[in-house]
């Protein structure tokens, strides 16, 4: 019973997409995160959005729910 | 009549004449079908993963993979199939860009290796979003849900006979009526405000040009005499503006002011009832006389054909 409750609450909060801070690099068509995931530009939101430079590191911030993504700074060129 | 195949090592087994029972369980837009049944014999031993086929009366019912299956001291034989669909319960991340139910269903056949079928074009691009770590099922039925709010189409996704297809829900209305005269041996019927009942609605939401909260309160005071006051209330995320917020409250209004009605049937089998289906319901002690949807259904096939359907009201 409680391995289950634990599961459950593992799944969900995997699903519910928590605040987190995440590191990616700058591509043509967003910013990838992971071989798998590139976030794309309509997600991404915040003043420096306008300036980034493709192959820039960014430091971003996940907004819960995980459709939005801030770009709270760039980490190196 | 039935006509039950099963197939082991490259051999067609007929085992119409062996079963015990053959239950088939179909729920719209949550998960795969599913055909549990029993036999006893010596000879033809399932394995996981055997292609299971089964149809009734001419009509095609389920055509499947053997996903668990069990035995007992009398040498009777417990088998649970599922559908094509059972394998997209597979967690992925994609990106969905550019993308309408469809072209979603047919990425996620290809990326399974599944045979599809019809898939309706729907005609709404999604909108973008990051899909992380989540199933593909759930990914398909977010996306339904999005097309269903922004167009009022609704769709559902089904394995038919071994094909994956995407229906709207208005091409699955059958000729058929069930309730007093027709077909039904029993009911049960609940009408409740204890869940999703709300006659006054109250959301607040952050307003970043002021610094200060907003808050919209829309009610139905007629339900309110009635029923007493039953409150919803909420905290908008997004930034909505007054009249979208206004518009929020107005739907949800609308949404929960009705009495939750439950009801159950149980009937004699037709081949053509399927979770998404809709048919005419008609009984006269619950006043009911409209077109209802199918939201879950059983059909038991031994001895007799019936079915127990779950409908939205």
């Amino acid at each position: 019973m409680i391995n289950e409750i634990k599961t459950i609450i593992q799944n969900y909060l995997n699903n519910a997409k928590l605040c987190c801070l995440m590191v990616g690099t700058v591509t043509s068509d967003g910013i990838k995160v992971s071989d798998k995931l590139t976030i794309p530009s309509d997600l991404i939101v915040g003043n420096l959005k306008r300036n980034l430079l493709v192959g820039q590191k960014v430091r971003l911030l996940r907004n819960h729910g995980g459709q939005q993504f801030y770009i709270l700074e760039v980490i190196s060129d | 009549m039935m006509e039950f195949l099963v197939e082991v090592d490259g051999k067609i087994f007929e085992i119409s004449e062996l079963v015990e029972s053959v239950a088939y369980t179909d729920k719209l837009n949550d998960g795969c079908s599913k055909l549990e049944f029993s036999y006893i014999d010596d000879d033809v031993r399932l394995q996981n993963a055997s292609v299971v086929r089964f149809r009734y009366d001419g009509a095609d019912i389920f055509y499947g993979y053997v996903f668990k299956h069990g035995q007992n001291k009398a040498k009777e034989i417990t088998v649970t199939a599922y559908d094509q669909l059972r394998y997209c319960k597979a967690k992925d991340t994609i990106v969905v860009k550019n993308d309408t139910i469809d072209s979603l269903a047919r990425k996620m056949c290809n990326y399974f290796g599944l045979r599809a079928g019809s898939l309706a074009s729907t005609g709404y691009k999604l909108p973008v979003s990051v899909q992380d770590d989540k199933t593909w099922l759930d990914i398909i039925y977010t996306a339904i849900d999005d097309t269903l709010t922004n167009t009022g189409r609704w769709y559902c996704l089904r394995d038919e006979f071994g094909a994956v297809a995407i229906r709207e829900l208005q091409e699955l209305q059958l000729d058929l009526v069930l309730g007093d005269e027709s077909l039904a041996f029993d009911y049960e019927y609940e009408v409740s405000i204890d869940d999703n009942f709300y006659n006054q609605i109250k959301i607040v939401s952050d307003n970043e040009a002021t610094g200060k909260r907003d808050v919209y309160i829309t009610k139905d005071s007629g339900s309110i005499a009635k029923y007493g006051l039953l409150q919803y209330f909420e905290v908008l995320d997004k930034n909505y503006n007054p009249s979208q917020a206004k518009a929020k409250a107005d739907a949800l209004l609308q949404l929960y002011n009705r009495e939750l009605e439950t009801l159950e049937l149980k009937c004699l089998g037709d081949v053509r009832v399927r979770a998404g289906n809709s048919f005419f319901g008609q009984i006269e002690d619950i006043q009911l006389n409209k077109r209802l949807i199918v939201k879950s259904v059983t059909h038991e096939f031994v001895p007799v054909h019936t079915m127990t359907l779950e409908v939205m009201l």
